[in-house]
């Protein structure tokens, strides 16, 4: 899959992962990058800079078996956030949809 | 590479930005790698998944100066830098960015110093109008009467219109900075999807 498209979408991935629960920082660059198979590298940027924007705050957690975690809560700026490009999305795959629907309408002609 | 070495190399690749700025962003990294060696995963490894440092660097310090340059409070300061992140992003974004920038800001500068001969000759020239015929050391022939007077309102006029020109060139001046901003950021953004693309 295209580079680019994966850009696009990884703040969406982000806000809709933080908007069901908090998640630690190696958590959810794990869990985005095997899903859409994106380097570790590029999630941590992103986060730094939606943090910055201030659609979640951090909180550190000392945590039973190993080091304190960074952990990421989304605020409620994030879920509006959340919501907008969510919305996009959604309009972005029903236009394909139309798209690729006339395609093959064509092609039966 | 080893974790320390990832870590070095991140540090270097984060270039300018404050020493608070850069623990912050590594601190992210120390603990990926203490998360990732709990789980049994190689320091080896663990570097390899995240990338290569310089191009993670680069990511936040254009994140950082992209950040910046948008503000009004140092638009000169927040500017240059913006410059420079974008050459040093790309030899095409030198070419692209530094080159018409410094065509446009030199004749910025031109127009500024048009603007101020034409007031201060202006000026000059009322002082000397005035003045002259009172004074020894004043060569010129002024001449009398109402040709003195036309060139008085002359002077006058040359001096206001420099000074209506300075207050334009304030306008253009803010106008210049706003907009190279704008394309500067247009092609970081350009070049950091690109480069992120060829990390892919």
């Amino acid at each position: 899959m295209n580079i680019q498209f994966k850009k696009g979408v990884l703040e969406l991935c982000v806000l809709y992962l933080l908007n069901s629960r908090d998640y630690y920082g190696y958590e959810i660059v794990q869990t985005i990058s095997e899903a859409i198979r994106i380097t570790a590298g590029t999630v941590y940027p992103l986060l730094r800079r939606l943090q910055k924007e201030g659609y979640f705050e951090t909180y550190i957690k000392e945590s039973g078996e190993g080091p304190a975690r960074k952990y990421y809560r989304i605020t409620d700026a994030g879920v509006e956030r959340k919501n907008e490009l969510l919305t996009d999305w959604h309009d972005f795959v029903k236009g394909i949809s139309l798209i690729l629907n006339e395609e093959l309408n064509y092609d039966e002609k | 590479m080893t974790k320390n070495e990832f870590l070095k190399k991140l540090t270097r690749a984060l270039g300018g930005m404050s020493e608070q700025e850069k623990e912050e962003i590594l601190a992210d990294y120390r603990e990926h790698f203490s998360v990732g060696e709990e789980r049994g995963n190689t320091e080896q490894e663990i570097s390899e998944s995240l990338g290569n440092p310089m191009s993670i660097g680069k990511a936040y310090r254009v994140d950082f100066y992209l950040a910046g340059a948008g503000k009004r409070e140092k638009p000169v300061r927040n500017i240059v830098k913006a410059v420079f992140t974008a050459v040093s992003l790309s030899l095409v974004n030198a070419i692209i960015i530094l080159a018409p920038f410094i065509g446009l800001l030199a004749v910025v500068i031109s127009l500024w110093a048009a603007a101020a001969a034409m007031a201060l000759g202006g000026l000059a020239g009322i002082i000397g109008a005035a003045a002259g015929p009172y004074l020894q050391f004043f060569s010129l022939s002024i001449p009398g009467g109402t040709e003195r007077v036309f060139l008085i309102l002359g002077s006058v006029g040359i001096s206001s219109l420099g000074c209506l020109m300075g207050v334009g060139m304030a306008f253009v001046t803010r106008m210049f900075f706003r907009v190279t901003g704008k394309y500067v950021k247009l092609n970081i953004e350009i070049v950091r999807r690109k480069k992120e693309g060829d990390n892919r």
